[in-house]
């Protein structure tokens, strides 16, 4: 596993190495700025962000990590003061993993670094029957509804619930196997992908059209995949879908099951579905 | 010459009876679904065949409302999954109601499992699209229920 340390202080990278690096298995870099993450975050497993800054500067830089985050997400674990507690907690609502805070204490660094990069749920299965069916529907809705040829580009068991991109549709899914199936993407590929629906120009931003438009997509790819798994062990119902907005938003999948997420390219943008489904 | 004023009545006249089959004025319909943007997809299909009206409801309860003052309607397209009435309890409301019943009813929907189908039809349903559905296939279901309806 690898983690990266980003802080101009040295001496907090080399803490958190001693710490971790004394568990078998964990490699750990340092990265003194912030305006470099995009390519040093990139296959990371997770990201050890020092928080202790002047409040704005602070969020600001947690946006700047987020934003270079793409759909394989690695957990953001924050270090900070006891005095700036209440930010950190700010910041674990706007989408970072945990914190620790300083002076560190190598137990709770461990734990709390174990803990974020656990993939969700507590069954570890991929299984590639239920997740096939939902890359054909996402393929085959996407060529039928906006004549967008898209391919899949890694498939991996998502490490935690926050969705990497600015628009999220979700189906819950109940019965025979219940969970939920989420499509998550940035806005300016959500408002492409409805406008090619529409046989339109694409939105300038989020809209309420948009929004729609996304919820009718994850309906739409929930159905195809549906009737693909009609008869097996993860035949499901549909409920009605529901759109979330925001960068780094949370969902929970909460049947305890994996979640897998596929992501796919469209174009020189990136998408991504998670399924988290199990068997009653 | 007279005979050439002759020829030329009668490919009017054929013309217009061509016309009277294959373009029907006053095409009136009524989409039910609770996305706006499905609603705007099969309205730019129903306008493609020559719909004259399309009118639009967010689920069954809003196509009943809709229905009382509609006046003539050709034919029905309902969504299955919705809030407040289903699809297939609109269509067994409408099934059940004489002022209705003989208006042809598609089910465009993602329920597209033969069970789900032959339910839909068991209820009443005309004809039946899965989502998602490229505007040819949506156009001949239409044509399709439309001829059917004549």
């Amino acid at each position: 596993m690898k983690a990266i340390v980003i802080s101009e202080k040295q001496l907090l990278a080399a803490q958190v190495k001693q710490v971790l690096t004394a568990e078998k298995g964990w490699a750990v870099s340092w990265l003194p700025n912030v305006a470099e993450a995009k390519a040093a975050i990139d296959n990371q497993t997770l990201v050890i962000l020092d928080y202790e800054q002047e409040p704005v500067v602070a969020a600001a830089t947690l946006k700047r990590v987020q934003e270079s985050q793409r759909f394989n997400d690695a957990p953001i674990l924050l270090v900070g003061s006891r005095t700036g507690e209440p930010g950190l907690k700010e910041a674990v609502a706007g989408g970072a993993g945990g914190y620790v805070l300083k002076p560190l204490e190598e137990a709770a660094l461990r734990a709390k670094a174990e803990e974020l990069v656990k993939p969700v749920g507590t069954k570890t299965k991929l299984d590639v029957k239920l997740i096939n069916p939902f890359i054909n529907a996402s393929i085959e809705v996407l060529k039928t509804t906006a004549q967008m040829e898209i391919r899949r580009k890694e498939i991996f068991l998502k490490k935690n619930y926050r969705m990497f991109g600015d628009i999220s549709g979700v189906m819950g899914l109940s019965g025979q196997a219940s969970g939920s199936v989420v499509v998550s993407m940035p806005g300016t590929l959500a408002c492409v992908l409805v406008g090619k629906m529409l046989g339109e120009e694409p939105a300038a931003e989020v809209n309420d059209s948009v929004r729609d438009g996304i919820g009718e997509l994850i309906n739409m790819i929930s159905g195809h995949a549906k009737a693909a798994l009609a008869g097996s062990e993860y035949h499901f119902m549909l409920s009605l879908p529901v759109v979330v907005t925001g960068r780094g938003h949370e969902i929970a999948h909460k049947t305890g099951a994996p979640c897998i997420v596929v992501v796919f390219e469209a174009g020189k943008e990136e998408f991504a579905i998670q399924v988290s489904l199990s068997p009653e | 010459m007279g005979s050439d004023a002759l020829n030329v009545g009668n490919l009017d006249s054929l013309e217009k009876s061509l016309g009277a089959v294959f373009e029907r004025k006053d095409l009136r319909f009524l989409v039910v679904d609770d996305s706006g943007t499905m609603r705007r997809i099969i309205a730019k299909c129903l306008k493609d065949i020559g719909a004259d009206t399309v009118i639009e409801a967010a689920d069954g309860i809003d196509g009943l409302v809709k229905l009382k003052t509609a006046g003539k309607i050709d034919v029905i397209l309902t969504d299955w999954n919705m809030p407040n009435m289903n699809g297939l309890d609109f269509l067994k409301k409408l099934k059940a109601d004489a002022a209705y019943k003989d208006i042809p009813v598609i089910m465009v929907t993602t329920e597209a499992e033969k069970s789900s189908v032959l339910e839909a039809i068991k209820a009443g349903a005309r004809n039946y699209v899965a989502k998602p559905f490229t505007a040819d296939v949506l156009k001949s279901r239409v044509e399709q229920t439309l001829g059917i309806a004549k």
